[in-house]
């Protein structure tokens, strides 16, 4: 790299010794030998101690600015909390920045002259964008100056602090003065610039109102001179939201730190804002009340497969024989999703019963099982949500998974049935219309299908425990809303006594069952003897059995307490003991 | 040739503006590091202005109002 070499190529030291010829030569060549190795002693000394100053800032110093960087950053994400504090407390936002000191203007034209050839040297290093782009901006508007005072989160002391000025020209005129003041003193210091510092501000002083005068008593509150004016508005970096106060800090390099002291955004333009404020109010509680809720609503379970309330394409549904398509619909996602991404759409716009619709077409096949018990739709989703556990795993997730089509099912067959599986299962996502019981055949199918849908939902389903559910039926009952009553004696019991009516039930019978079978025998054996049909009942089935005894014998053995020998001894011996039941009994047997 | 000690000399010199041109771009780092730690730390430095008022006026009120207590 070439570079303009201030090392003298040729040019020889000018020796003021004078020495005459022959003995005074010697002496002179001995004293230039002496100059000469001394220049020489001295530049090396130079150059080592340059080459020292070198190693210590690159190896030391730099560093250490490094990990102070890294630390005072620790300090301000620590402390930053409180500046928000402050700010919030006198409702202003303070925003520092850097104020590139603008120079070149008309009135500076000495301080310019001077200055800018201390900062033209700075500015071409520099890299500090901001800097670099206000100098292009800001050539001919001089930045306002500011006032050493202290920066003040409360507004009613920056009013204070200008009693004299009550226009911002004059405050911009009194920091003007100021600027120029302290170009002043800039150069007076030092030819290089530094950092200033305001001598009284870490003095603890009691009076504020006194101290704030105390910087400016040097430089007094003058008449302020026919400045330009300033376009403030250019100078500041960071986007201030009003006009409000600004202050300098410090004086670093050739930018000033300033702090613009601005009122929040809430104090300007209240009468607008107000009026802003109403509407939005107005509009977010009406999109609050038409919005559909954050929770997406339940399925809605429908006994008929027409009754949609929905209105768009409602006309379809009222009929049965749209029946087809959206059976169709409920079982191929694709349609399913065609329904429901206008739906979705409308639902936007806010009316609760598209949302409804929504809902309901979410679940199109799901029963109106909740609708038959509560006795409404409305309250029956509250009632689904809290009887119905599997509900509520789909409830959660639904708002997410609202894009999410309902799991493939593959049980087109069961609708034409009259299947009872919902009775069981009234949270399932399957498309089961009718709340029958279902045959094991089919449930098993169910099973498959739900295990092979939707991942998204299969893993809300846990299909596999219904197996294991003691609540539910694995044998098909006709009567819907039966319950089932599990009997492991009665299993025993069974296998020992079993006869043909019996024999289809794998382990248990209903209640129902119990009591219809023997109401049907004592209506059928009536002119049987009492004696012999406690004899035949110790011996065979009660289904032979037809007095009190043989009621007896059921009831024991519905309550699962007996063991065979003892119905035997009961039939026989506690023929009398049923008291008022055993009138009962007789009455019915009078009466058949 | 001439002057042996210039040669030595002229050496020296431009050593020496070596090590001024590399010193200079030193300076100039750590200036530019120190003025971007500066930069970072004005909210620090305004924050604890504001803390120093708030200081020297919650002083000032109590000792006007007489409310101020002696340390414990």
């Amino acid at each position: 790299m070439k570079r303009y070499s201030i090392a003298p190529s040729s040019s020889r030291r000018k020796s003021t010794i004078k020495a005459s010829f022959g003995e005074d030569t010697a002496a002179a060549r001995e004293e230039l030998e002496r100059l000469e190795q001394e220049t020489t002693l001295v530049l090396q000394e130079i150059d080592k101690n340059i080459s020292r100053g070198n190693a210590i800032i690159n190896d030391r110093l730099i560093p250490i600015i490094k990990d102070y960087s890294v630390e005072s950053k620790k300090v301000w994400d620590n402390a930053g909390f409180w500046k928000f504090f402050f700010e919030q407390s006198a409702n202003v936002e303070l925003n520092s920045y850097e104020d590139p000191i603008n120079l070149n203007t008309e009135l500076n034209t000495i301080t310019n002259a001077r200055n800018n050839l201390f900062n033209d040297d700075d500015n071409d290093e520099e890299d500090s964008e901001v800097e670099i782009d206000h100098n292009e901006n800001n050539k001919d508007i001089e930045t306002g100056g500011g006032q050493f005072l202290k920066p003040i989160s409360k507004p009613i002391h920056i009013e204070e602090e200008t009693p004299t000025w009550s226009t911002e020209q004059s405050k911009v005129q009194q920091q003007q003065q100021q600027q120029l003041l302290q170009q002043q003193r800039q150069i007076q210091s030092s030819s290089t610039p530094q950092l200033h510092k305001r001598p009284s501000s870490l003095l603890p002083e009691y009076n504020k109102l006194a101290k704030r005068y105390d910087s400016n008593d040097s430089l007094g509150i003058q008449n302020p001179p026919s400045l330009t004016a300033i376009d403030s508005s250019n100078s500041p970096i960071k986007k201030r939201s009003s006009p409000g106060k600004v202050q300098t800090i410090r004086q670093s390099l050739d930018s000033y730190h300033r702090v613009s002291i601005s009122p929040k955004k809430s104090w300007s333009t209240p009468a607008k804002t107000d009026l802003e404020h109403q509407n939005n109010k107005r509009s977010s509680m009406i999109q609050e009340l038409l919005s559909s809720p954050t929770l997406p609503e339940p399925p809605v379970l429908q006994s008929e497969l027409g009754n949609y309330p929905s209105s768009s394409s409602s006309s379809h549904r009222s009929t049965s024989k749209s029946q087809e398509p959206i059976d169709a619909a409920r079982f191929s996602p694709i349609l399913v999703e065609s329904v429901f991404s206008p739906e979705k759409r409308k639902r936007q716009s806010a009316s609760p019963q598209k949302s409804r619709e929504n809902t309901v077409q979410r679940f199109p096949t799901t029963p109106k099982f909740a609708e038959r018990l509560s006795g409404g739709g409305s309250s029956a989703r509250a009632g689904d949500r809290a009887n119905t556990p599997l509900q509520l795993r789909f409830g959660t997730g639904d708002e997410e998974d609202s894009d999410i089509q309902p799991p493939e099912l593959q049980n087109i067959a069961l609708t034409t049935t009259t299947d009872t599986s919902s009775d069981r299962n009234p949270g399932l996502l399957d498309n089961i219309p009718i709340p029958e019981l279902e045959p094991v055949d089919s449930r098993k199918r169910f099973d498959e299908s739900v295990e092979n849908s939707a991942h998204k939902r299969s893993r809300l389903l846990d299909v596999g425990d219904d197996d294991d559910n003691v609540f539910l039926d694995n044998v098909s009952n006709k009567s819907a809303g039966s319950t089932i009553y599990h009997s492991l004696t009665q299993k025993e019991t069974n296998q020992s006594r079993d006869n043909t009516n019996h024999s289809h039930q794998s382990q248990s019978r209903s209640l129902s069952q119990v009591f219809d079978d023997v109401i049907s025998r004592i209506a059928n054996r009536s002119a049987t003897s009492p004696a012999a049909a406690a004899a035949a009942a110790a011996h065979e089935a009660p289904a032979t059995a037809t007095t009190s005894t043989e009621v007896h014998d059921l009831f024991k053995e519905v309550t699962s307490t007996l063991d065979d020998s003892t119905t035997q001894l009961d039939n026989t011996e506690n023929t009398g003991d049923l008291g008022p039941l055993q009138q009962r009994w007789r009455n019915i047997n009078g009466k058949d | 040739m001439e002057n042996p000690h210039e040669q030595a000399q002229n050496a020296l010199l431009s050593r020496i503006i070596n090590n001024m041109e590399n010193l200079n771009e030193s300076v100039v780092t750590i200036n530019k590091c120190l003025q971007e730690v500066n930069r970072n730390n004005l909210d620090t430095e305004i924050l604890s202005q504001m803390w120093e008022s708030y200081l020297r006026n919650a002083e000032f009120n109590l000792e006007t109002t007489g409310q101020k207590k002696d340390p414990l």
